[in-house]
Formats: C-alpha cells, structure tokens, sequence
C-alpha cells in the first residue's frame, strides 16, 4: 500500500517530494488510526485543507467498502457449503499464522528494555485472565507513559540546570557560560565534548 | 440504536489503533464478539478475508462486522456497514487535521514517541494475548473464563500439523520480499481443503 501511494503522489502527480511523504508516513504511523487512512487525510489535508483531507479519505475507504459490502452477500451464500465449510477451517489456521507474525514483527519493533517486557506481560495477563476491556489497558499504558515521560523531562532540565551552572563551568574551563549556552541540552553536550577534546589535547 | 452503538464502538476503537491495523485484531476481537454481533469462529474467517481483500483492514473489518451486525439486530446491513466504517475513519479524519494544521512540530517531540512506543510494547501482550486464547479454542476447543478453563478438550490435531506446516513456510522470502498475508490465507486455505476434504471422503473422524 505505501509503495503503491509513493508511485501516485511523488512519481506522477508530484504532490509531496519523496522526502516530504517519508515525514508523512512517519506521522502517520505514530498516530492514532489505520496508517493508510492517516496518510490518505495527511496528504489531501496539505494540499486543499480539510475538504482535501475528506476527499482523500473517502477515495481510500469507498473502493474497499464497496468490496466487503459485495463480498458479505458472498459469504451468505456459500458458507452452509460442506467444502466451503473445510476451505475455511484452513482458513482459520492462516489466522494463526498471521496473527502469531503480527505478534512477531510488533516484538521486533519493541524497544528491549524491562519497562517494555513488564508492559508487555502486563498487558498480557490482564486481558488474557483478568479480561480486562483492552480500551482501557490501551488508555493505561499512554496514561502511565505520559507520567513517566513528564518525571523524566523534569529530571532531566533539573540535572542540566546543575550542569550549566556557572560555578560547574568555572570549575572545568575557568570561564563562564554565555546565557543561551545553557538554554539546551545540545548545547551543554557540545561544551562537554569540546572541554573532552581540550583535556584530551592538554594531555 | 444498534446504529449509534456501532458508530460509538468504531469511533473507540480507531481512536485507539495505534501502530497499525493489526493492532486492532485484540479490540475487534473483545467489542465484536462480546456485544453479540458476531460469533468468535465467523470473526477469524472474517480476518483472514480482510487481510486478503484490497485496501486497508482496518475498513475492511469494519465495514463487514458493521454488515453483519446491523443484519443481526434486524437493520439494514449497509447502514450499518456505513456506521461502523465511518466510526473507525473519524478519529484518524480528526486527528490528522488537527496535526497538519497545528501540530506538526508537536508530533516531532521525543515524548510523543516514547509514550508511542510505550503503547507499543502493550500491543504486543494484547495480540499475544488474543493469538494464545485462539490457539486454544481452534487447537482444543478451551477457552479461559473467571480464572476457570471452559469447555471440553477436543483437540484438532489436523489443524496443529497444518499450523506447524504453514508457519514455516510464511517466513519464506520471495524475491527479498515479506511472504505476503494473502498467500499464507490462500496456502492454509487449500492445505485445509485437500487435508479435511481427504479425511472426510475416507471416512476419518474429523
């Protein structure tokens, strides 16, 4: 499907540049929502506002609407079928399958630290024993998450306050800090390895 | 309003796909079957048909349990399609415009991607989760209710050989690329059409 919207848009119509789509489609993955849908609105809604972005929208949904409403009528028919009957108990094996790679390729993107596993297994049992509603584990964890996220930024400005102190930096380079060297963190990280080198050198 | 309750039901679980269509199955899988729309089994056909058909499945899947409730509450099956379709693309349709038009920069933030990935991780357990509960009730027959094993133990042994024939070949690469899902729907599909097919005209308990 993305390689199929980057040969439309990039290639013949020239809407976005290809490095334009990859934001894009960046955005879209870490929204809320089916990723081709949020690339579709994305992509209408750059170029003619929000009546664009429903077009788009509607262009993805309609072809694939159409299909299943047409395929359920199918489906009525066939499935007292005694072979069809069989077709589809082969059928659910696939899901298996698919399902069991959908779990693979989400731990492969997971990031391998004990937060993550203890996410993971938490989720796991409460909706696997518990049955908890999956909405609310959801909720949950980007509740819990955005708390830790806030805790760790707070730590974070007041650790590279201490740093950027003056004091700290008379003690290392013998000369204070201009005022906006100590605005951000870069900034901070860049000194740090500058005064790395000079001791380096001086050695 | 069977059509209200659709819409409402989607709109949630759009608002929470996060990382994907697939991350969808565990929710599909709990509102569906639990609010009586669909049976568990027509639901993981349906599964393997959105994952073949044509466009996204997260619409797919929608559009078809939509169908099927709206029919089975005594409604008319497209609206309902309509309903459920529209309720799964209206939080994307609002949250996307939301973003081009103020958050662009906001989504760049670090935070944003931590707590993403954070929901990533719980992905995981859940379609673990939903692929252990599965494994059990099409493998043998059991299912997990109030902490307490349900149901009697029928194993399908025919069903796990097929599994363990189709699994490996799934990983297959084809021309450097991914085996695609419709091939792995269509292979198990015929696998269980020659093996199931045999066994019945033999006369094998099935």
């Amino acid at each position: 499907m993305l390689a199929l919207i980057e040969g439309e848009v990039v290639d013949k119509k020239h809407w976005l540049t290809h490095a334009e789509l990859n934001e894009v489609f960046a955005i879209a993955e870490s929204t809320p929502g089916p990723i081709a849908i949020n690339t579709a609105t994305f992509i209408g809604a750059k170029r003619l506002g929000i009546f664009g972005g429903i077009v788009a929208t509607l262009g993805v949904v309609v072809p694939s609407f159409a299909i299943i409403v047409a395929l359920s009528y199918i489906i009525d028919l066939v499935k007292d079928n005694k072979w069809v009957g069989f077709l589809f108990r082969g059928i659910r094996v696939g899901v298996l399958v698919l399902i069991a790679k959908a779990v693979l390729s989400f731990f492969k993107n997971m990031r391998k630290t004990i937060f993550s596993f203890a996410l993971c297994i938490t989720a796991f049992i409460l909706v696997f024993l518990v049955k908890v509603d999956v909405i609310y584990v959801i909720l949950g964890t980007i509740v819990l998450c955005s708390i830790i996220v806030a805790w760790q930024s707070y730590y974070r400005n007041h650790r590279l306050h201490m740093i950027g102190t003056p004091e700290y930096y008379n003690e290392r380079v013998g000369k204070p800090l201009e005022e906006e060297e100590y605005v951000s963190d870069k900034a901070i990280e860049n000194k740090l390895v500058v005064i790395k080198t000079k001791e380096e050198e001086s050695v | 309003m069977i059509y209200l309750d659709l819409l409402w039901t989607f709109f949630k679980i759009g608002l929470f796909t996060i990382g994907g269509g697939q991350a969808m199955i565990p929710m599909i899988m709990t509102n569906v079957v639990n609010k009586g729309w669909m049976e568990y089994d027509a639901l993981v056909d349906f599964i393997a048909i959105s994952e073949s058909t044509p466009g996204p499945f997260a619409i797919n899947i929608a559009t078809y349990s939509g169908m099927v409730a709206a029919q089975g509450a005594g409604g008319i099956g497209v609206i309902g399609a309509m309903c459920a379709t529209l309720g799964v693309v209206l939080p994307s349709l609002i949250i996307i415009m939301l973003i081009v038009k103020i958050f662009t920069e906001f989504m760049k933030k670090r935070a944003v991607k931590e707590v993403f990935l954070g929901v990533g991780s719980t992905v995981t357990g859940l379609l673990a989760s939903v692929w252990l509960s599965l494994f059990l009730t099409l493998i043998f027959g059991i299912s997990i209710a109030n902490y307490q094993v349900v149901g009697t133990f029928t194993p399908d042994w025919l069903s796990l050989i097929l599994f363990a024939v189709v699994l490996p070949i799934s990983f297959i690469k084809i021309k450097g690329k991914k085996f695609p899902p419709i091939l792995i729907v269509v292979v198990s599909a015929l696998l269980g059409l020659l093996v199931f097919g045999l066994c019945d005209h033999f006369g094998f308990a099935i």
